[in-house]
């Protein structure tokens, strides 16, 4: 069986990825901008008795890379092993696509067109010529729809064509004038060139030759490769467009109209950004709130009812309930909120308004002295602070990418909304406008540190600003729905694997040494005690909040889980009661609930109102765990808890991730100011909350 | 006159850039802004201009300093 290699290149945004998900069924990163793939990502398959091995390049305009994404990029077309590349255009552009297709036949290696986006041509009402196409460029060329996967397979076949008769690429012709200079100059260097590309690169970095082709040509050769490359793009797309009754962009320029508009533009931003997380919430609370009760009132006594019939030794009883049920299962019960809020993310970053934003916050990041650019990946942050601190990949200087990278980890991530959801909901009337509040404090915190960051060691000049507005496109549900599935699997596994993990140590370490009474008096809650002086000032005195943090300190989902753990197990619970319990009537009013909360949900959105978690009383006087911890914690050192948990830089991922991208000192550097910025952030609001409030 | 001179909504060709070899402008050449290519300034907002290159309908955010490389009729 053959192996295939094959790279997919082409304009950002073009449909790179999307052509490798759906060939492969992968759920690689798309989105509408420009700058989405910043590495590459190979996948490997098999296909009609060829092992295929595709590998998805990031966007670039031309192989002159100025970003390290870029840089990337161009150095694996020129030097790595490929065995046919696939040019990807956007069909609806296809002039500025072209000039790429042509840099890259300069190569001079097996390539196919993929001409993608070919609904989008179709509804502009141009006619393209594929066979002319195909014609003048002497490449094989197919029509491809990404999204739907209309012609993707006969993409494939024309690669095993292409593969299989690949000993005579095509090799493009400029005007005389520079083919000579070209010739000459290879002459005169005694080495063949490889490509047309080596030839040109030969020519520009010899000063003598670039002087004399410059005399000959009367411009630079740079510029008059670059002429030659346009005029053939543009002809060759003037000749291949049949129909002319071309339809103008007029639903993203009206949309543009008040998107962009100075100040209701970002009117409409804040209130797009807070409606979000109140429909989030509003239509969340609900489900929440019956997972919880179901976790609670029905899986927690059926599996100790099971277990104790068939005579498991209670320890284990035990474990199910406190460290499964009690602290994976408490992660769990946030599933909606993650998924809804998911949906809106994927949505934002699908339909082309992410670009937007950066360009309106632009003018306000400049004052600062820092700049648009940055924005995508400070907006990515909201979504994961990994992908975004990969995204700064697409910066062309080394300070600002540390710069942005160290302003990341304060963008607040759907991890630490999960927490932040179970305290707002349970400590405040309005948990929206709570989270909302600690948002804005990320985006503050990392603003200041940005400053003082660009007044000492990242000194520097806001850099150019350069962006591409892709137009307005409505996602499919089908997409956002696939997309919005596998944040949620991702979400599930990490419960069901690292949380797991994490639960046991916890849990173990409630329970020893052997004999205790109480968790009071376990190994965790001595470890608890003694950091606890540390967070004393913040009103954590509770040696079982500390405890929470400690685990945290791998993943901020993680708190809740121990929390659960922790509050659940030192609430010492009846199971032998449970075994009693009947079970019908239980399932019977968990399907009454869940009824219910369908309702509700969609009551709840729809009216103005807050959905709150209700703090249940359970009737046999056994303490609810919203309730334990309620009287664990005030209004004030909740927040200070929270403050603390958006903060300090706490997630093991995010810490590998920025170590790779600025190194391991800066990195740890980091992770020591972001603590003391925490530290401090929540001792004023919790001093200063308790005096005015107290 | 400059990119960065026009006012909203102005309509010009681009004559060509003045400068040689600058990494950034070849970019902005290869996104579509080049000499020949006829624009019309959609939006200026602070440092940035909206420029629409109307024969390619694509839409580019471009800050002055670039801008100001620019030459347009
Ligand atoms: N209408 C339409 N949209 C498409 C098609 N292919 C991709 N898209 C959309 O175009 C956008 C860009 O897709 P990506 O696959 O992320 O593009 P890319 O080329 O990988 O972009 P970079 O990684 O930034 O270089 C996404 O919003 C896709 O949903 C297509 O054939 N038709
Ligand atoms: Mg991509």
């Amino acid at each position: 069986m053959s192996r295939i290699t094959v790279g997919l290149a082409g304009n950002p945004n073009v449909g790179k990825t999307t052509i490798l998900n759906n060939i492969a069924g992968k759920n690689l990163k798309v989105g509408n901008w420009a700058g989405v793939t910043v590495e590459k990502a190979e996948v490997e398959f098999t296909y009609n008795n060829y092992t295929l091995h595709i590998i998805d390049i990031p966007g670039i305009y031309n192989l002159t890379a100025t970003s390290d994404a870029e840089k990337a990029a161009v150095q694996f077309l020129v030097d790595g092993e490929i065995d046919v590349i696939v040019s990807v255009l956007d069909s609806s552009n296809l002039a500025r696509n072209l000039l790429l297709t042509v840099e890259l036949m300069e190569l001079e290696k097996p390539t196919v067109l993929a001409l993608n986006m070919a609904d989008e041509a179709r509804s502009k009402g141009l006619e393209l010529d594929l066979g002319k196409l195909k014609t003048i460029l002497q490449t094989d060329a197919c029509f491809t729809v990404a999204n739907s996967g209309e012609g993707i397979d006969e993409l494939l076949d024309k690669i095993i064509n292409c593969f299989e008769n690949s000993h005579d690429p095509a090799k493009l012709k400029y005007s005389e004038n520079v083919e000579s200079v070209l010739t000459t100059a290879a002459q005169k260097s005694g080495q063949p060139a490889q490509s047309k590309y080596d030839a040109i690169r030969a020519l520009e970095s010899s000063e003598q030759e670039a002087s004399e082709a410059e005399r000959t040509l009367g411009v630079g050769i740079t510029k008059a490769i670059n002429d030659e490359r346009w005029k053939l793009a543009s002809s060759i797309a003037k000749s291949v467009t049949a129909s002319s009754k071309v339809k103008e962009k007029s639903v993203s320029n009206k949309l543009d109209r008040v998107l962009l508009h100075p100040f209701m533009g970002i009117a409409i931003y804040i209130a797009l950004f807070y409606l979000m997380f109140k429909i989030s919430f509003d239509f969340s609370a609900p489900y929440m709130d019956w997972i919880d009760g179901f976790m609670n009132n029905f899986l927690a006594t059926a599996s100790s009812k099971l277990l104790i019939t068939l005579g498991v030794p209670d320890v284990v009883t035990r474990f199910v309930s406190e460290a499964v049920i009690g602290g994976v299962g408490f992660v769990l019960t946030f599933v909606p909120l993650v998924a809804i809020l998911y949906f809106f993310i994927t949505f934002f970053e699908m339909s082309g308004y992410l670009p937007r934003i950066v360009f309106m916050m632009d003018r306000f990041m400049h004052r600062l002295g820092l700049h648009g650019n940055m924005m995508t990946p400070l907006l990515l942050g909201f979504g994961c602070n990994v992908p975004a601190i990969m995204a700064t990949k697409n910066m062309s200087s080394k300070k600002d990418k540390i710069l942005v990278t160290m302003m990341i980890p304060f963008m607040s991530c759907p991890a630490r909304l999960v927490v932040f959801a179970f305290f707002a909901f349970i400590f405040f009337d309005n948990p929206a406008l709570v989270i909302v509040s600690l948002y804005g404090i990320g985006v503050i915190v990392a603003l200041i540190t940005a400053l003082l960051l660009r007044k000492s060691f990242l000194k520097g000049k806001a850099a150019n600003f350069l962006l591409e507005l892709p137009p307005y496109r409505l996602p499919s549900l089908k997409t956002v729905s696939r997309i919005v599935w596998a944040h949620v699997k991702r979400f599930i596994y990490k419960a069901g694997t690292f949380i797991f993990l994490v639960s046991i140590v916890v849990w173990v370490l409630l329970n020893l040494p052997p004999g205790i009474k109480s968790a009071d008096e376990s190994i965790a809650a001595r470890i608890g005690k003694t950091i606890t002086p540390v967070f004393e000032p913040i009103g954590l005195s509770d040696w079982r909040a500390t405890t929470s943090l400690i685990p945290g300190f791998l993943a901020r989902e993680v708190v809740l889980s121990s929390m659960g753990i922790i509050y659940k197990t030192s609430t010492e619970d009846s199971l032998r009661e449970k075994a009693d319990e009947n079970l019908a009537p239980l399932l019977k009013e968990q399907a009454v609930e869940l009824w219910e909360s369908i309702k509700s949900s969609f009551v709840s959105v729809a009216s103005l109102g807050f959905s709150t978690f209700e703090v249940e009383t359970s009737d046999e006087g056994s303490e609810g765990l919203r309730e334990t911890i309620q009287k664990s914690f005030t209004a004030s050192s909740a927040y200070s808890f929270m403050i603390l948990l958006l903060i300090y830089n706490s997630c093991v991922a995010t810490v590998a991730i920025m170590i790779r991208e600025i190194g391991r000192k800066a990195s740890f550097l980091f992770l020591g100011y972001s603590f003391v910025a925490a530290w401090l952030l929540a001792f004023v609001f919790y001093n200063v909350s308790n005096l005015l409030w107290p | 006159m400059t990119l960065s001179e026009l006012k909203q909504d102005a309509e010009a060709e681009l004559l060509g850039s003045f400068s040689n070899n600058n990494p950034h402008i070849n970019k902005v050449e290869a996104m579509g802004l080049r000499s020949g290519a006829k624009i019309v300034i959609r939006k200026i907002h602070g440092r940035n201009i909206v420029v629409q290159v109307k024969d390619l309908g694509v839409d580019l955010v471009i800050d002055k300093e670039l801008a100001g490389m620019l030459e347009v009729s």
